[in-house]
């Protein structure tokens, strides 16, 4: 195996250093290296390249819009956001029966409100509400963008790979419904966060092929401004230490993501998966974006509310502070402490579109 | 980095009084400009280690260790040939030694003698450090001694076998040898400073035959006697001959990882190696090629990897400058040299925190209850009972535990008495665990007057009674002026490092920690370091090295700092790559969580620690991690190595054994779910 990895580093390497594509059967096999060092040194190559030292964190202030009253919600929301909060991310969730002219309107009076504001919406969101309403995704799309910016996320990406997700996440779109309010996203005109579910369980040839098609529909579209690769966290798992994958498998994912996806500018992290510690750690495996605004699916923070504290300390953080990300503050220090240049980054990633067209 | 500015008003210069230092002391001992004390070589190198000194007449074995320093050109202690003051004295000719008894305050000697040793095929006897005074007594049949300074004027005559060692290396390379130079912190020395520095000197040697008579009259020494040594043995100038001596002892020694690679700076030069120089006195000022250039970050890496020792100044270079990956990359691959074959072990223990009274008042603990009534939280404090403590070790037993760490407060209500039963009585109910017990600290709690003898004869006692290891809990960082800010009470360096100096003495092993983030430099994290290697070196105490931040919890008063993991990791490479005399590295997941403590086995660990039943101490800060041995096997196995059990002394958890306890009904059917 030592020598087959050597082999594959060594091809791989060479492909990078030329700014050459890697194949999605050396993305398969990047997968299996143990060895997370070794994929470190392959991720700097794009990585480095891209960023040099900077690193860039969030500076929107995030919230989640619950269903409340939303002239009582934007001014709580404008009161405790911190001074140096750039921009507003408005986490909002279809809770069912919602038409497409509530969520008009709240996301025009979100959208008036002191700080710039943007919605972040999942494509189940889309999918869900254009099916309530009985029109096409890409229209209820272009009529919610028309009230407030939206970010599309990456929710619900899960795998590409249909075994899994009847498996793993019964009740999800299906991926041409994913793949499909994205590709209208991208044809508005809209940068959107791509994404993948890796679990504790490792699926070397599903994270390929997933990978291998969210770099084609890039290919065709160039609307991803980044790519976040998302720990799930399972459901009732007899073994409390299964609960979600390990540091190992993230960074692992997180360096074949940068490897790979030449054709993404970012790739994210995000610490409500995977601890702040181990976000900023993943900046030297191929991360450049600690994303704060990403948060943990809540139907699995709850299903852990009430556990002991066990192997995986992120369970217990994802409870509590589910969707409350790190201080902007507190990354900004562990950035530097970390010897990264911290940039703020916008929730619509404004400041990089040109640079991505570049 | 640390650059030491001239902030002071005046200079704070420190010299050893020995005889051969005096021509170049005692004018700027009288000289305003400076604030200079006379102290012990040690104490020179520690003040210069903890930057308390800006200039020091430096053993040249510890220019090497603190590295980065600037050397004054000019002036210098050194012997081109016979010196007198530096003798192996021994009674059987030199193929016949087997043992060498040596000074433990002279480190240059003792390497230099190391070096000389094995240049005549006999660098494998073993080294046995005691005081000066000491060694004569010792030197017979094929036990030889290295006798250094007064000792070696008064004693050596009287051994058949006598060999100076200056005149040794003359043979050997040609070269004088140099035995200490003037030593500045880096940005200190200017050339107004290296020329008044200088002038001293020169005044200094015009009064040589003053100190020549004074010393002969203060020590009892023939006057002719003290009069050769300065005039015909000692060498004062750092010439060219001098200068290649210094770099060769430097090579020979670095081959031998006996001491860093040294690069030695002359100052007054700028950093492109120019500059204006002293002139007044035709100074010998080789090329120097700054050291930026001649090494860079890379070249560290490079030279640690190959089993080269590094400096400290290359530490702090290395957490200031060093990329990460790089870091994790070359301490992955140190560790798997001393410790081969991708395993990772850990150990089913347990913490049984047996008192948290204590009078030490550490500011960062959250643990401890005073044993003053008038104090807050006073009636909170307790002393666990023999059937609280029997039912944890059955716990631990059931679970098929081998180690237990008891540990707790510097309570003054136990005597030496309540530990020797209590270890006895553990070890005739548990034979099969190990007592890995108590800190620096509670042992001198044991001890009134902190003396060496006493220390030993407490720590002897307990071992009679069953102590196996002991732990390394309390080193927090050992530099006096951050443990007085952080735990006023607490043992001082010195005295802290004489206990591990008598575990070591005694044949018994400890564990080493250290506690950053209360606001430290850097400088004094690689101290801590560098007064470890120092010590491991001299007496090899220590089994494993673990580190962790403090990290704040609600009802402590001292901020904590460096949090981050990475700067974790950062920390955890560094000191893999430094200690190269120090076996193991173990991750504290305790303090970092699991995930954080899996990826610190890409930076230098091979041990993942114990499994956790309970922990008072971090957690009294709010620091609550947990973890089983299927979690830790489970991570082990998802990074990449092989996990084994381990016991106590690092050896492998053996089934076999295990199972023979177990049939002999010595240890109990493991609880399913208990570990
Ligand atoms: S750290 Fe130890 S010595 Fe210091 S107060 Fe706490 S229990 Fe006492």
């Amino acid at each position: 195996m030592a020598d087959t990895t050597t082999k594959l580093t060594t091809r791989v390497r060479a492909l990078l250093e030329r700014g050459e594509r890697i194949h999605a059967a050396d993305c398969r096999d990047l997968f299996e290296v143990r060895d997370i060092t070794k994929l470190a040194k392959l991720a700097r190559v794009p990585h480095e390249r891209r960023f040099g030292r900077r690193a860039y964190y969030r500076d929107a202030y995030v919230a989640e819009y619950r269903g409340e009253d939303p002239e009582m919600f934007l001014s709580e929301i404008e009161t405790v956001a911190p001074a140096d909060a750039a921009e507003l991310l408005l986490r909002c969730r279809w809770r069912g029966g919602e038409a497409l002219s509530v969520w008009k309107e709240r996301l025009a009076l979100f959208g008036s409100g002191r700080l710039r504001g943007v919605a972040a919406i999942a494509p189940g969101f889309i999918v869900r509400l254009a099916a309530f309403e009985g029109i096409r995704p890409a229209q209820a799309l272009e009529e919610l963008a028309a009230a407030m910016p939206l970010l599309i996320t990456a929710e619900e990406a899960e795998l590409f790979d249909d075994q899994f997700r009847a498996d793993r996440a019964p009740g999800v779109i299906s991926v041409d419904e994913w793949i499909g309010v994205h590709r209208a996203a991208h044809a508005l005109g809209m940068k959107t966060v791509a994404g993948m579910t890796y679990s504790t369980v490792d699926h070397s040839s599903e994270y390929a092929a997933h990978l291998d098609a969210i770099r084609a529909l890039q290919d065709e579209t160039g609307g991803f401004a980044a790519f976040v690769p998302m720990a799930l966290h399972n459901r009732g798992v007899a073994d409390f230490y299964l609960a979600a994958p390990t540091a190992a498998q993230t960074l692992r994912a997180v360096a074949v993501a940068r490897i790979f996806l030449d054709n993404i500018h970012h790739i994210a992290i995000a610490p409500s998966h995977v601890t702040t510690e181990v976000a900023v750690v993943a900046l030297s495996y191929g991360a450049n974006l600690v994303d704060t605004g990403i948060a943990v699916d809540d139907v699995h923070a709850e299903e852990h509310s009430g556990e002991p504290i066990g192997a995986l300390p992120i369970l217990d953080e994802s409870i509590t502070v589910s969707y409350i990300a790190p201080p902007m503050a507190t990354v900004r220090d562990r950035l530097a402490e970390a010897r990264w240049t911290p940039v703020g980054l916008g929730a619509l990633f404004q400041e990089h579109v040109s640079t991505i067209a570049a | 980095m640390s650059t030491m500015a001239p902030s002071r008003k005046k200079l704070r210069v420190v010299a050893a009084d020995f005889l051969n230092s005096l021509p170049l002391t005692v004018e700027i001992a009288e000289d305003d400009h400076f604030d200079f004390e006379y102290v012990l070589p040690s104490e020179g190198a520690r003040r210069m280690m903890e930057q308390e000194a800006e200039i020091a007449l430096l053993p040249v074995a510890a220019l090497a260790e603190i590295g980065g320093l600037e050397v004054v050109p000019g002036p210098c202690i050194g012997a081109n040939g016979r010196v007198e003051s530096v003798v192996i004295v021994s009674e059987s000719p030199l193929d016949r030694l087997e043992r060498l008894y040596v000074d433990q305050a002279s480190r240059t000697s003792v390497i230099l003698a190391k070096v000389f040793l094995d240049s005549i095929g006999k660098g494998h006897i073993p080294f046995v450090r005691l005081s000066g005074a000491e060694i004569p007594p010792h030197v017979k049949g094929t036990d030889a001694g290295l006798i250094i300074a007064d000792i070696a004027f008064k004693e050596s005559k009287r051994f058949k076998y006598r060999h100076d060692l200056a005149d040794a290396w003359k043979r050997l390379t040609g070269e004088p040898f140099v035995f200490a130079v003037w030593a500045a912190q880096p940005g200190v020395l200017t050339p107004e400073l290296v020329e008044r520095i200088n002038r001293r000197f020169w005044d200094g040697l015009a009064r040589k035959h003053g100190i020549i008579e004074e010393w002969a009259a203060q020590h009892e020494m023939p006057k002719a006697e003290v009069a050769d040594y300065l005039d015909e043995r000692i060498q004062y100038h750092l010439n060219k001959a001098a200068w290649y001596g210094m770099q060769e002892f430097f090579r020979l020694a670095g081959n031998m990882r006996l001491l860093p690679d040294a690069r030695v700076e002359f100052a007054g030069r700028d950093a492109a190696g120019g500059g204006a120089l002293p002139s007044s006195f035709g100074l010998f000022m080789p090329e120097v090629v700054p050291y930026s250039k001649t090494y860079g970050i890379d070249r560290i890496l490079a030279r640690a990897e190959a089993g080269r020792r590094i400096s400290l100044y290359d530490a702090e270079r290395l957490y200031d400058e060093a990329d990460l990956i790089e870091l994790g990359e070359v301490a992955h691959n140190i560790r798997n040299r001393m410790n081969p074959g991708s395993r990772v072990s850990y150990i089913i223990a347990r913490n049984i925190n047996y008192t948290n009274v204590c009078n030490v008042d550490c500011n960062f603990c959250g643990f401890y209850r005073s044993n003053d009534p008038k104090r807050k939280g006073h009636d909170e404090g307790y002393v666990l009972t023999r059937e609280q403590i029997r039912q944890k070790m059955n716990e631990l037993a059931d679970a098929g535990g081998v180690q237990v760490l008891l540990q707790g407060g510097v309570n003054p209500d136990l005597p030496l008495e309540y530990f020797t039963s209590l270890f006895r009585w553990m070890k005739s109910e548990w034979p099969q665990i190990q007592l890995n017990n108590l800190s620096a600290d509670e042992v001198l709690g044991l001890c009134p007057n902190k003396s060496a003898d006493e220390i030993e004869h407490v720590l002897r006692s307990l071992r009679e009674a069953g102590l196996d290891t002991l732990a390394g809990a309390g080193a927090e960082i050992l530099v006096d002026r951050v443990r007085k800010r952080v735990s006023y009470k607490k043992s001082r360096s010195a005295i802290w490092l004489e206990v591990m100096r008598q575990v070591g003495k005694i044949g018994m092993k400890a564990s080493v920690t250290m506690l950053y983030g209360m606001g430290e430099t850097t400088r004094d994290k690689f101290a801590h370091m560098a007064k470890i290697r120092l010590l491991q070196d001299e007496v090899n105490p220590f089994m494993v090295f673990i580190t962790w931040p403090y990290q704040k919890g609600d009802d402590q008063k001292l901020k904590s700092f460096d949090q981050a993991g990475a700067t974790y990791l950062r920390i955890q490479a560094i000191s893999r790559i430094f200690f190269d005399n120090i076996q193991h590295i173990m991750c504290s997941w305790v303090t970092q969580g699991p995930d954080i403590g899996q990826t610190a086995l890409y930076y230098g660990a091979d041990d993942y620690g114990s499994v956790m039943f309970e922990e008072n101490v971090v957690s009294a800060s709010g620091t609550t991690y947990r973890m089983n041995a299927d979690s830790m096997e489970h991570n082990i196995r998802e990074a990449g190595f092989i996990p084994f059990r381990r016991k106590g002394d690092f050896s492998d958890w053996n089934q076999e054994e295990h199972e023979l306890l177990k049939s002999k009904g010595i240890i109990a059917e493991l609880t399913p779910g208990m570990i």
